[in-house]
């Protein structure tokens, strides 16, 4: 994998290393090389953090999130068994913390503890999500989607917001939701109907009429 | 998608990964105790020398064999372990040049197929092979066993290959099940439930896991065999003695690395049999021995929910020793005394 240049990418950095493919990078950061790991904190850094916000509609502990993603893929390096896959399997690492957050912020509300913290992470930021260059009719339809993919299943927003907010197609997906195709599209295709079903676009006033085309 | 939703363009997006945000985690990364064994010193000749290294060794290789693949290549064939195991490519090595060509394929094979089910995986940390490959390779008993092995038996042998239908062939050539039960070491007990599933006599399974379970309940397969165990009682509709199974699995290995699943499948099996209060304190000690489950909200939702199953309905379908796969009929196994059993042996 050629490297890439984020945002994040630090002037510190050695160009040498820099310029190093994840595999390679990967490959010392195995051997315990400290500026192997920062480089490629500093490349996906920011993948990393978007795909938080977006799955889970605010920035709730996202920073948090990351930190233990990163920690997590520097203790079990050995664990990715092809090096140049580092980014899908970091999303993967991303995607589980989140899941888990979700899921443990809403069993917390069934069992009646930690409301607090349900609220948190399932309440939608919409400022943390939509551009402040995105026009008002896309910050409602946008605000519309996700107010609506918040009542989902965990697993089932993810699918969709992985799918139609990151772009990713169905294997990309599968792997870093870690279920197979099949369930992906399984997913997609409920987290789909309820949204459908939701959604109304914002120039129509009657709910009765056809929702307009886009 | 659908044309009725909006397109979602990534432009209309804020990027959340601003650059404070990003040197704000690194920060705490950097000053992280598991990272501190990260050497600041740059290692890029680490990786030229490695290629060097790989290059010279397959050059030389290659003019000592005259030009027959290197045997580092034999370790390198399909990848079928989770992770390296050390000594692979010194076993690959250690095939004798002068065996002939179909004996050091042969090993080939076997070493290729070496993961039977009973294989273990190598544990997260263990050693990896000296030389960097490409992908791992098999371990040096898989050879071995595959090969014969000393003192293996011709049906365990078949079974590390693969060929579970010849090994269930020799299995009743060398006395049957029966006498294999009765005789079985529990790594053998294992292969023999592997043998027993893959041939669709899954009440053979079933016996030679309570087996383990019983006689070897301090060996290092009674953890696997009580997993398995309750994989295949959920399977065959018996909640109770699935989650008696998990629960074992659980004592023998609380610290193992299906234990939080064990802990998942039970609750999912006291759900299923109507144990709703049960459920919810297992729940409660589950939440907070494993704070980060993903399950959590799935288990707490179907507690919420009206209980499908009651004991008696759910209660297993029973498997007779030596049935089929399709054999759920007749009286019940005992599946619900699997730590009963294990205890009273």
């Amino acid at each position: 994998m050629v490297a890439e240049s984020g945002p994040g990418a630090a002037a510190s950095l050695p160009s040498v290393v820099a310029a190093l493919g994840d595999d390679q990078l990967v490959v010392l950061m195995r051997q315990g090389d400290a500026v192997a790991f920062e480089a490629l904190y500093r490349r996906h850094a920011t993948f990393a953090i978007n795909l938080a916000v977006r799955i889970q509609g605010n920035a709730c502990d996202v920073e948090d999130v990351v930190h233990d993603a990163f920690l997590r893929a520097a203790q079990r390096t050995d664990a990715l068994r092809d090096p140049g896959a580092f980014r899908p399997w970091l999303g993967s690492i991303v995607v589980r913390l989140v899941k888990t957050r979700l899921r443990r912020g809403r069993l917390m509300n069934v069992f009646g503890i930690g409301l607090g913290q349900r609220a948190a992470v399932d309440r939608l930021d919409i400022d943390m999500l939509v551009s402040s260059d995105a026009g008002p009719e896309a910050r409602a339809e946008l605000f519309q989607v996700y107010t609506a993919l918040l009542e989902l299943p965990a697993d089932d927003r993810i699918a969709w917001t992985l799918r139609y907010v990151e772009h990713h197609d169905l294997q990309g997906v599968s792997q870093l939701a870690e279920c197979s195709v099949a369930t992906a599209k399984r997913r997609i295709s409920r987290a789909q109907t309820h949204l459908l079903a939701k959604y109304r676009h914002p120039a129509s006033d009657d709910d009765s009429e056809e929702p307009s085309k886009s | 998608m659908t044309s009725q939703l909006p397109r979602i363009d990534q432009r209309l997006l804020k990027n959340a990964g601003a650059q404070a945000a990003v040197e704000r985690i690194w920060q705490r990364l950097e000053n992280e105790a598991p990272l501190a064994r990260y050497s600041r010193a740059p290692r890029v000749w680490a990786l030229a020398l490695a290629s060097v290294t790989f290059a010279a060794g397959l050059w030389l290789g290659m003019q000592l064999n005259g030009h027959e693949v290197p045997s580092a290549q034999v370790a390198a064939e399909p990848a079928t372990r989770l992770w390296p195991v050390s000594g692979a490519v010194k076993e690959s090595a250690a095939i004798p040049r002068g065996e002939p060509a179909a004996a050091r394929r042969g090993a080939k094979r076997a070493a290729a197929s070496g993961v039977s089910k009973t294989t273990r995986l190598a544990p997260l940390g263990s050693e990896q092979a000296e030389v960097p490959l490409p992908s791992p390779g098999p371990t040096a008993s898989a050879v071995a066993n595959a090969s014969g092995g000393l003192g293996s038996p011709e049906w365990m042998r078949l079974a590390n290959l693969g060929d579970y239908v010849s090994a269930l062939r020799a299995v009743e050539e060398e006395g049957g099940f029966d006498q294999l039960l009765a005789t079985a070491t529990a790594d053998r007990l294992m292969a023999s439930v592997d043998v027993a599933r893959a041939t669709g006599q899954k009440g053979r399974a079933l016996q030679a896991l309570r087996k383990v379970l019983g006689q070897f309940s301090g060996s290092p397969e009674a953890p696997l065999a009580a997993w398995t165990l309750g994989n295949m009682l959920e399977q065959v509709g018996d909640p109770v003695g699935a989650a008696a199974a998990f629960a074992q699995y659980q004592r023998l290995s609380p610290q193992g690395d299906f234990a939080e699943d064990a802990v998942v499948r039970q609750l999912e099996a006291l759900i299923t049999k109507g144990q709703a209060d049960e459920a919810r304190r297992l729940a409660k000690s589950y939440e907070a021995e494993f704070p980060e489950s993903l399950r959590l909200r799935e288990l707490g939702e179907q507690l919420q929910q009206p209980v499908a199953a009651t004991p008696e309905t759910a209660s297993s379908a029973p498997i007779e020793p030596g049935a089929g796969s399709d054999a759920v009929e007749g009286q019940a196994a005992p599946t619900a005394v699997v730590p009963s059993e294990a205890a009273a042996r």
